[in-house]
């Protein structure tokens, strides 16, 4: 049977030449970096506390470790073999160089990882929205790798240019379209405020159109005015009215003609037959 | 089977192993030197130091092995990453300038010097600390359609006139001449001790029809 103390003694000599030891680790902002001594992992706070990197750290005592340098790409490739890597697309960036990204390939994931779903990856130095990675897992996180040059170039830019367009993820279509790559489109979509905006607008109009035309009217153009909309519409004989109409539930705010201030008890599709009977 | 398997072959287990060790400082990582240190590691020099202050550009593109996703970034440190990445090179990447101050620092260790800055001042430095160090060193230079590969003891640093400016005439293909010629000279002297001087123009391309 082994000696307890025998063990206890060199594990605490081991601790003692941690000091001196300098060690290599990555660091999220705010986070801890470890090492590990005969088994035992040992955390440390950084010196700079908000470091965010990449260092070469040296304990300073038993809770904190201070960057002391810089470590070169193949130190950190050294470290990064060490890991499981996953070919992940990018997303949208999270915090500091922390990234959302989802796997390339689901099936793969699952057999290697037992997950295919939506991932935070550390210390994303380089790459760009919907760029294929290469990312490791150190059982806990996600740490970027590099840039997959294996990746074809293209898919990026057509998942951007579809983006641009204000494509809906269900409608997104082009040559060699995975399902994965729609549900990072999907995953962009959903945050990129400008999309978000471009899809309200395309609903709003939508929603527009299709009351009008239930009453037989046809919308021209529509302005935002905050709580309302400006609708410039005309009847089917060709007449043009400009209504003010509430964004809630259509509500005619202000009709254009003298309803005797009863415009709220109209909506936009009655407010066609309104007008309608009103010019007969 | 090595990566440089070609290269063993045409050149001799010999030579491979003297380059493999052989330590050379390459000044500039612009058209010339980055170019340089692509073909030295990828003929089997495996002890390179790059030095150069820049950051890459969108016009450097054209000329050197730089991705568009590396604009901004400092020259000598992704031309080290790049030879990692593809060759397993460790290569010593300085993203300094170098002055007569710290050239001995800089060039510390080396046993060849390969000088492709794109300015008189910084070539002074490197030709007057070789001169004096009695360290090797090979000037690459190109001027208008003109490329020149020229040991330290002939070599006559240009005027300051049209200095470190990017706005000039320059050939891809002279580029690729030169680097290669200056390649070719490096393996000679590592291999022979013997060094050629050379000045090349794209009309020395040799092209004639098959008959």
């Amino acid at each position: 049977m082994a000696d307890i103390r025998k063990i206890l003694n060199q594990i605490s000599a081991q601790e003692m030449q941690l000091r001196d030891r300098q060690f290599l680790a990555p660091c999220v902002r705010g986070g801890a970096v470890k090492t590990r001594v005969a088994h035992i992992i040992y955390n440390f706070a950084p010196k700079p506390h908000n470091f965010e990197g990449w260092g070469i750290f040296q304990p300073v005592d038993e809770k904190i470790a201070e960057v002391i340098d810089e470590p070169n790409l193949p130190q950190m490739a050294e470290y990064l073999k060490l890991l499981q890597p996953m070919r992940l697309r990018l997303a949208y960036v999270l915090r500091g160089k922390t990234w959302l990204a989802y796997p390339v390939n689901e099936s793969d994931a699952k057999q290697r990882f037992g997950i295919a779903k939506p991932v935070a990856v550390h210390l994303v130095n380089d790459g760009a929205t919907f760029e294929q990675i290469i990312a490791r897992w150190d059982g806990g996180s996600w740490w970027f790798d590099e840039c997959d040059r294996r990746a074809d170039p293209l898919v990026p830019e057509q998942l951007k240019e579809a983006l641009k367009k204000v494509i809906s993820p269900a409608e997104l279509r082009f040559k060699g379209v995975t399902p994965e790559m729609r549900t990072i489109y999907d995953l962009v979509a959903q945050q990129a405020k400008e999309f978000a905006a471009q899809m309200q607008q395309k609903r709003d109009e939508k929603r527009l159109i299709s009351a009008l035309r239930q009453g037989g009217g046809e919308l021209r153009e529509f302005r935002d005015r905050n709580d309302h909309w400006l609708v410039e519409w005309t009847t089917a004989d060709g007449e043009f009215h400009s209504s003010a109409i509430s964004k809630n539930d259509l509500t005619v705010v202000s009709s254009g003609i003298c309803l005797s201030g009863r415009d709220r008890d109209f909506d936009l599709q009655s407010l066609v037959g309104v007008m309608e009977g009103n010019r007969d | 089977m090595s990566i440089f398997f070609h290269e063993q072959r045409y050149r001799t287990s010999e030579v491979m192993a003297q380059i493999r060790d052989f330590a050379v400082t390459i000044c500039g990582a612009g058209a010339l030197g980055a170019n340089i240190a692509e073909s030295l590691a990828r003929s089997g020099f495996g002890k390179l130091k790059v030095i150069d202050r820049d950051r890459i550009e969108e016009h450097n593109l054209s000329t050197q092995p730089y991705y568009r996703s590396d604009i901004g970034a400092f020259k000598a440190k992704m031309l080290a990453n790049s030879l990692y990445r593809a060759l397993g090179v460790n290569a010593e990447a300085q993203s300094k300038e170098l002055t007569s101050a710290n050239a001995a620092q800089l060039l510390n260790g080396t046993f060849l010097v390969i000088d492709t800055f794109d300015n008189s001042v910084a070539r002074q430095a490197v030709k007057d600390y070789c001169e004096t160090a009695k360290l090797p060193c090979l000037h690459v230079g190109l001027g208008g359609d003109y490329g020149e590969v020229i040991w330290n003891e002939l070599y006559r640093v240009p005027s300051p006139a049209n200095d470190d400016v990017c706005d000039y005439p320059l050939a891809r293909n002279l580029v690729t001449l030169t680097v290669a010629v200056a390649c070719e000279v490096m393996i000679t002297f590592v291999a022979t001790q013997q060094r050629q001087n050379f000045t090349i123009t794209l009309r020395d391309l040799a092209v004639k029809p098959f008959a």
